[in-house]
């Protein structure tokens, strides 16, 4: 590369304006190319439109041509012709209408080859006939139409484009003349379509546009004519014809790629030029990514004006390659033009470069510390560097061209190793790296220890030699020597301050830490990275007086060793005390370079001290403060060492007069030889003494005496409590206490005689309820019978009848009573069991349904649907109260009626509540009275009025239906409108409906009437008159007509005339018994139709009694005494349909004797007995009735002889063989 | 410059939503001449309707009468040029056709007649006439058979005599029989007259009959349209205002119109009478 060359190179500037020159100028010649071509292209293209153009008016003009010969210029025709242009009227019609008619079918034949026009014209030039427009004629075309006046003044044939009235087109006009006149002329007009048409066929690659000026049509057109043209997007001055082909005869409209072209060109100022100066041209358009060759071609008319342009639009692939092939050229040119430069550039940074590390590589051999010589194959030196002829005493030319090993290598250091020999040299030799410590010769002899590190060089894969680099590492081998020494002294230092037990600080003269050893960091939780380069200080607690460092700092700053205690805080926060030792550590010069703080933990040390001293002080402090006297005594003198201040109050002396005497000098005197510690070997003695004090007055005391090690040295220590206070509060307790044994004492005689008095009263009230009933049942059974004694009078009847209701009424009271007291004592039980409530109702109905009757009073029970049949309920206590509600409001009603209403509130069978609500049209309860209503033993004015009742009633009902969960209140009530009670009670619904009931029975106060109207004949055979009363008069009240006799033998008399359905036959009769009566009334006439019961006494064993009874042929029994009820009962369970041959047990206290009995009680089981005892005590039968079913599972004679005392209201027998007496307590009488 | 920006937008907006919602009408013009004359006729007229009515005017041309009375009575036709004869058959089926302008003849007359006309070279004697070719237009053209066997009853001789075909337009009786294919024709006298410089010749002629007709389609128009096209058509003053702008217009149409309405078409009706008009010709 020429130096010329070089600097040009070396200004990149002009290499880039060289290369844009060139480009430009390759992009120039690139791009004129392209034009070139293409103005080439598009005149070809030009050219061919004009050929194209030009052929296709020629075609027409010689087909027309032949038209005018062989058509127009006929003799036949231009005379009919000439007669129509000269005549006049009808004559000229006629000819105009004959030529019509000649020419027609050739015009239509015409007008499918797109020649739209055929118009013929007059000499003078006006329109003689126009074929494509008949009606229009006459008009002038001298001034409009030049082809019209050429060829009617010049008298030529004329052709072109031409403008028109109607329509533009091609024209082709020629004269008509005959016998050398001149008629007129005829033309034949071509659609544009036509031109375009027949321009198609020669090229179908181009869409066709006709444009005509604007100057030369407008003018001229029918006025209904112009609506055809529009103005042309391309260019204004310009319009088109039909432009969207409405005519059939119009070219087709332009396509929409051509209107787009249209609308650019319109912008293209070099189409709008050319356009302007009339000339043509073809240019190139895109459209939608399309390329169209676009050229304009002028048309110009007869005149040689510019009539319009033809504009071809075709698509066009060559100039779109010619601009893609200048684009692809230029970018091929710009593209290597741009890699030359690269290129070029590139060379040239390479290449300064290179000179740059030549330059460099000199400077660093140069300048290099490093010894370096470069040898060839054969180990001569050919290049050696300053330092090298510096480190080994020698010139540059000493070494040039000398053997390295020979010169440096082979010496007396390594015994004049030959170079065949010498590792070194034969390993270079070899090509091979070789690094290691060697051993040179200086110039002047001396060994020089070098570090040498070679390498071969290679060129073309061949040794071309190898470099050597080499420094003296003399000096620094004999420094390392002492170094390595050094460096062990220091290694072992360091382990040790590594393995301190004590914390090593080093800081320097300034404080900054330097060092900390493992110690610090295990001692102060700051790790070696967060000591380092902070202050000691960090470490400060701040609970030190800053006195304490300052004084540190002095002595430091003088050069002295400080050692003092330090209240230092570790990194999480604790704190810890350290005792510290800081020195000063010189250097060579007695300079202080730094301080190391040897530092010792001693934290635990300051706590033990701390906690004795803690110690101490608790000691002495309860020493002082106890509230015990505490004497310390030498077990071998004896004598006082120390008291306590409350030994010395005790001792009522100062401790020091108290120290130092002997011990038995103020306790235990008459003890000093027989000390139960010292001298009797106790280990503790603890016992109440006597404490003689200074002034010689005695104290009791409780003294406790332990001994002790003090200091190696035996003592006693002996605690002294003052107990007068005790020995004053003993006496007290001791008198209390014999006073509480005297009220105990009382207390339990006092209970004894209220249980007693308890028991008393439950046997009272067993007792009255049976003695008063026993003598109540004959008052009430005998006043009932003498009440039918027609042998008194009235005024007798009417007393008796007042004795038989106070009976009653007293009766009444009584079991009110007790019912109360069993709801006061809390023994109300509540027995739910399955019951039907409906069926409660139909009881309801048929207990008052009489009463009512008798009142003329109605009665209705509405039940709810929704209220179930069967429920769990105290089926007795729901039915005695309402029994007592009904029962109240049938007695004070006497209008009316009483409704009772059954309802339920929930469906949830969980909480359901059944409520039935007793309305009546009663007297009604004054509001006074009401609040008192429910109170015990009130009753309301009006039944204070009827004298009935107890007042209990309501009370006891209300205390049942609370008893149950419900209640039972007054809803309403008015003076004579009535009262609406309502009862309430919660039930479960039982929807097994496992239901037992008893057959209903009727009481003295329920009566059943259904059962009066029986018509049944009853025998009755009683020998005590008494008794057959009562049978008599109870049967009879039952609706049965009953005979009596008094023995057997009249009894069969009576049977067969008497005919009785049935038989009521004592068992102990005068003459015939019973059993015998019964087995003769068998074996009488319809003596086995007749039913027989029996009645037995007491005192006989059922079994006995049953077998008897069905020996004789009787159907059933029962055993006195009875309720009179009891045998209408059994009478209808007898006969009754649902009834056949039944027995209804009775009470037979009789099956088991007294002795065995209370031999059987006795076992049962004793929380059985008791419950027994107390169900009794507190009539409550119906418990009583549960546990006796208990005792069937056990005994069931005993179970049975229980029943029947309590069924014979026998409640003291019973009590006895309970332990207890008591009557059975009836279930109280509805009463308001 | 971005408020102009903004009300060219608008204003762009506003003309596209206004050619969008621009309602579109049908028009059928009788094919009384060829359809290039029959567009030229009505196209002036269709534009101005279309600038007036802000709507836009579609041609449905059919060659038929048949066929304009037939779409029509579908529907698919909004606007129709009508004779008296198609619409007094359009609208016995068809009481949506409401006639709303009749149009002037030049004379100013609100009436035309119809002509019967021959070519002298045909030798045509309608007082005799037998076995003729006669050129009708169409079976619903007031100017085809109702006219012509009316006229030739009137001259003494009957249509049902000669050979009558129908050949459409009006303007094509009048070439049929001046080229000779046709000895005689039916066609509006105003059309005959305009070939009467090439020998055609008038032999009879109808008293004045109600002038052509346009018929709305009031089951598609909505009456406000039809009401502002009756009120643009007759505030044209053909001898004022806007002589120039109907000067464009067609021949027949370009000379003003009055209001019409079904009362008009009596004469129509009455010359109808009970004939039955053919649908085809006799040979």
């Amino acid at each position: 590369m020429t130096r010329w060359s070089r600097r040009i190179l070396d200004k990149t500037v002009a290499i880039v304006l060289i290369l844009t020159l060139i480009t430009t100028g390759l992009g120039t010649f690139l791009y004129s190319n392209w034009k070139l071509k293409q103005r080439s292209y598009f005149a070809q293209h030009q050219e061919i439109l004009q050929t194209s153009y030009n052929a296709s008016i020629q075609m027409y003009r010689l087909a027309i041509e032949a038209f005018y010969a062989n058509t127009i210029r006929q003799p036949d025709f231009l005379a009919l012709f000439a007669e129509g242009v000269t005549g006049t009227g009808k004559e000229r019609n006629l000819a105009k209408g004959r030529l019509f008619r000649l020419l027609l079918s050739q015009y239509r034949a015409m007008k499918k080859q797109s020649i739209l026009q055929l118009h013929f014209h007059k000499a003078d030039g006006s329109s003689y006939l126009r074929f494509h427009k008949p009606v229009k004629h006459g008009d002038d075309l001298m001034d409009v139409r030049h082809s019209v006046r050429i060829a009617n003044t010049e008298k030529r044939p004329v052709h072109g484009f031409e403008t028109g009235r109607v329509r533009s087109g091609f024209r082709y006009v020629y004269p008509i003349a005959w016998k050398g006149v001149h008629l007129g002329s005829v033309e034949v007009g071509v659609t544009t379509k036509g031109i375009r048409d027949a321009m198609a066929e020669l090229d179908p690659n181009r869409e066709y546009a006709f444009l005509l000026n604007r100057h030369f049509v407008e003018p001229y057109i029918f006025s209904e004519q112009k609506w055809l043209y529009s103005t042309s997007m391309l260019n204004p001055g310009y319009i088109m014809e039909d432009a969207d082909a409405i005519l059939p005869d119009s070219p087709p409209p332009l396509s929409d790629e051509a209107k787009a072209i249209d609308r650019d060109l319109f912008l293209d100022q070099d189409v709008q030029s050319a356009m302007s100066r009339g000339q043509g041209m073809t240019v190139s358009s895109y459209s939608e990514g399309r390329c169209f060759l676009v050229s304009l071609l002028p048309i110009r008319d007869v005149a040689g004006q510019l009539a319009g342009y033809l504009v071809t639009y075709a698509p066009d692939q060559v100039t779109k390659t010619y601009r893609k092939e200048f684009f692809v050229y230029l970018a091929v040119a710009v593209s290597a033009l741009s890699v030359i430069g690269m290129l070029m550039l590139g060379l040239r940074k390479r290449s300064d470069a290179l000179i740059r590390e030549q330059r460099d590589i000199k400077v660093i051999n140069d300048t290099l510390a490093e010894g370096v010589y470069v040898m060839d194959p054969e180990g001569t030196i050919v290049r050696v560097n300053p330092s090298a002829c510096r480190i080994l005493g020698y010139e540059p030319d000493e070494l040039l061209g000398q053997t390295a090993h020979d010169k440096l290598h082979s010496h007396e250091g390594n015994a004049f190793i030959q170079k065949s020999d010498c590792p070194f040299f034969t390993q270079v030799s070899r090509g091979q790296v070789y690094d290691g410590e060697e051993r040179f010769l200086h110039k002047s002899g001396a060994i020089l220890i070098v570090e040498v590190a070679s390498r071969p060089i290679y060129m073309h894969n061949e040794l071309v030699g190898s470099v050597t680099a080499f420094h003296d590492i003399t000096e620094r081998k004999r420094t390392e020597k002492a170094l390595r020494k050094s460096e062990e002294t220091a290694r072992k230092l360091s382990i040790a301050v590594e393995q301190s037990p004590a914390s090593i600080v080093i800081t320097n003269t300034e404080g900054t830490i330097e060092y900390v050893n493992p110690k610090f960091v295990e001692s102060t939780g700051y790790t070696f990275s967060e000591a380092v380069g902070k202050n000691p200080n960090l470490l400060q607690s701040g609970t030190m007086d800053r006195r304490v460092y300052e004084e540190m700092w002095e002595t430091l700053s003088a050069g002295q060793e400080w050692k003092g205690e330090l209240h230092n805080r570790c990194k999480n926060g604790a704190l810890y005390w350290e005792f510290a030792s800081i020195s000063p550590i010189r250097n060579e010069k007695g300079g202080v370079t730094h301080y190391v703080a040897v530092k010792e933990d001693v934290t635990e040390r300051k706590r033990m001290e701390e906690a004795l001293r803690e110690k101490e002080l608790i000691q002495r402090t309860l020493m002082q403060r106890l509230p015990v006297g505490l004497v310390v005594i030498d077990a071998q003198s004896k004598r006082i060492e120390s008291v306590n201040p409350i030994a010395s109050e005790l001792f009522g002396a100062p401790e020091s007069s108290v120290v130092g005497n002997l011990c038995h000098q103020f306790m235990c005197p008459a003890e000093e030889n027989r000390c139960p510690i010292l001298d009797l070997g106790q280990v503790v003695d603890s016992s109440d003494r006597v404490l003689i004090r200074n002034n010689k007055t005695q104290i009791p005391v409780l003294k406790t005496v332990n001994r002790i090690m003090i200091q190696g040295r035996e003592k006693l220590l002996e605690c002294i409590v003052d107990i007068r206070s005790r020995v004053k509060a003993e006496k007290a307790l001791k008198q209390a206490n014999e006073k509480l044994k005297a009220a105990i004492s009382r207390a339990e005689e006092l209970a004894e005689k209220a249980e007693s008095a308890n028991r008393a009263k439950s046997i009272f009230l067993a007792n009255m309820s049976h003695e008063i009933r026993t003598p109540l049942n004959a008052v009430l059974g005998h006043s009932q019978l003498l009440q039918h004694d027609e042998a008194l009078g009235a005024e007798q009847r009417q007393q008796v009848a007042t004795i038989n209701r106070s009976g009653d009424h007293l009766l009444e009271l009584i079991n009110g009573i007790l019912a109360m007291s069993k709801i006061e004592a809390g023994h109300v039980k509540i027995h739910r069991e399955s019951m039907d409530f409906h069926k409660l109702i139909e009881d309801i109905d048929a207990i008052f349904r009489l009463a009512c009757q008798k009142k003329n009073l109605w009665l209705k029970l509405e039940t709810d649907r929704r209220v179930p049949k069967n429920i769990l309920a105290d089926r007795g206590k729901v039915r005695q109260i309402l029994i007592n509600l009904v029962s109240n409001a049938v007695k004070f009603t006497r209008k009316g009626g009483i409704t009772l209403a059954c309802d339920v509130n929930s469906v949830e069978d969980s909480s359901r509540t059944l409520t039935i609500h007793i309305k009546d049209t009663g007297s009604g309860i004054d509001k006074t009275e009401q609040e008192k209503l429910f109170e015990a033993f009130e009753q309301t004015s009006s039944g204070q009025v009827s004298s009935e009742g107890t007042g209990l009633g309501l009370s006891i009902s209300r205390a049942y239906a609370k008893a149950m969960g419900g209640d039972l209140i007054l809803v309403d009530s008015k003076i004579g409108a009535g009262s609406v009670f309502q009862f309430s009670f919660p039930f479960q619904s039982d929807e097994h409906g496992s239901v037992v009931e008893g057959p209903f029975v009727c009481s003295s106060d329920a009566r059943c009437p259904e059962k009066k109207s029986s018509g049944m004949k009853v025998l009755v055979v009683e020998d005590d008159p008494i008794s057959r009363m009562l049978l008599k008069n109870s049967i009879s009240e039952a609706g049965m007509e009953t005979v009596t006799v008094e023995s057997g033998e009249e009894a069969l008399e009576t049977f067969g005339p008497f005919a009785p359905d049935l038989v009521v036959l004592d068992i102990l009769l005068p003459g015939i018994d019973g059993y015998e009566t019964c087995r003769l009334l068998r074996r009488m006439p319809n003596g086995e139709k007749a039913k027989v019961l029996i009645v037995t006494a007491t005192g006989i064993n059922k079994e006995e009694i049953r077998e008897k009874v069905a020996a004789s042929g009787g159907d059933t029994f029962v055993t006195k005494p009875f309720k009179p009820d009891i045998i209408v009962e059994k009478i209808y369970a007898l006969c009754g349909p649902s009834v056949q041959n039944s027995e209804i047990e009775q009470p037979h206290s009789w099956e088991m004797e007294a002795d065995a009995a209370v031999e059987t009680v006795l076992r049962l089981p004793e929380r059985l007995r008791r419950s027994l005892r107390a169900a009794v005590e507190m009539g409550d039968m119906q418990s009583f009735e549960v546990l006796s079913a208990e005792v069937v599972s056990i005994n069931s004679g005993l179970a049975g002889k229980l029943k029947g005392l309590a069924h014979q209201y026998d409640y003291a027998s019973l009590l006895a063989l309970l332990s207890a007496r008591e009557e059975k307590i009836e279930e109280p009488r509805g009463e308001r | 410059m971005r408020k102009a920006i903004l009300a060219i937008v608008c204003l762009a907006v506003s003309m596209m939503l206004s050619i969008a919602e621009a309602q579109t009408l049908r028009f059928s013009p009788l094919p009384m001449q060829d359809r290039e004359t029959v567009v030229k006729q009505f196209k002036p007229m269709t534009t101005y309707l279309e600038k007036s009515l802000n709507v836009k005017i579609v041609y449905d041309y059919s060659d038929s009468y048949a066929g304009i009375l037939e779409k029509f009575k579908q529907s698919f036709v909004d606007l129709a040029y009508l004779g008296p004869l198609p619409y007094v058959e359009l609208r016995a089926s068809a009481t949506h056709a409401e006639p709303l302008v009749r149009f002037k003849e030049k004379s100013g007359q609100t009436t035309y007649t119809c002509s019967l006309v021959t070519f002298p070279d045909a030798f045509f004697d309608a007082n005799f006439a037998k076995g003729r070719k006669i050129a009708l237009t169409q079976p619903l053209s007031t100017c085809g058979y109702l006219s012509v066997s009316g006229l030739m009853r009137d001259l003494g001789s009957s249509l049902e005599d000669n050979l009558y075909r129908y050949i459409g337009k009006h303007d094509t009786v009048a070439l049929s029989v001046l080229e000779g294919q046709f000895d005689a024709g039916g066609l509006k006298s105003a059309i005959a007259k305009e070939y009467a410089h090439l020998g055609l010749e008038t032999i009879a002629e109808t008293p004045p009959l109600p002038a052509f007709a346009l018929v709305g389609n009031t089951r598609t128009l909505p009456p406000e349209v039809t009401e502002e096209i009756r009120r643009q058509m007759i505030a044209l003053e053909p001898d004022g205002k806007d002589k120039k702008i109907l000067s464009y217009w067609g021949e027949n149409i370009r000379y003003g119109a009055v209001l019409a309405s079904d009362d008009d078409y009596k004469p129509v009706r009455d010359l109808l009478g009970e004939t039955t008009i053919p649908e085809k010709g006799n040979h």
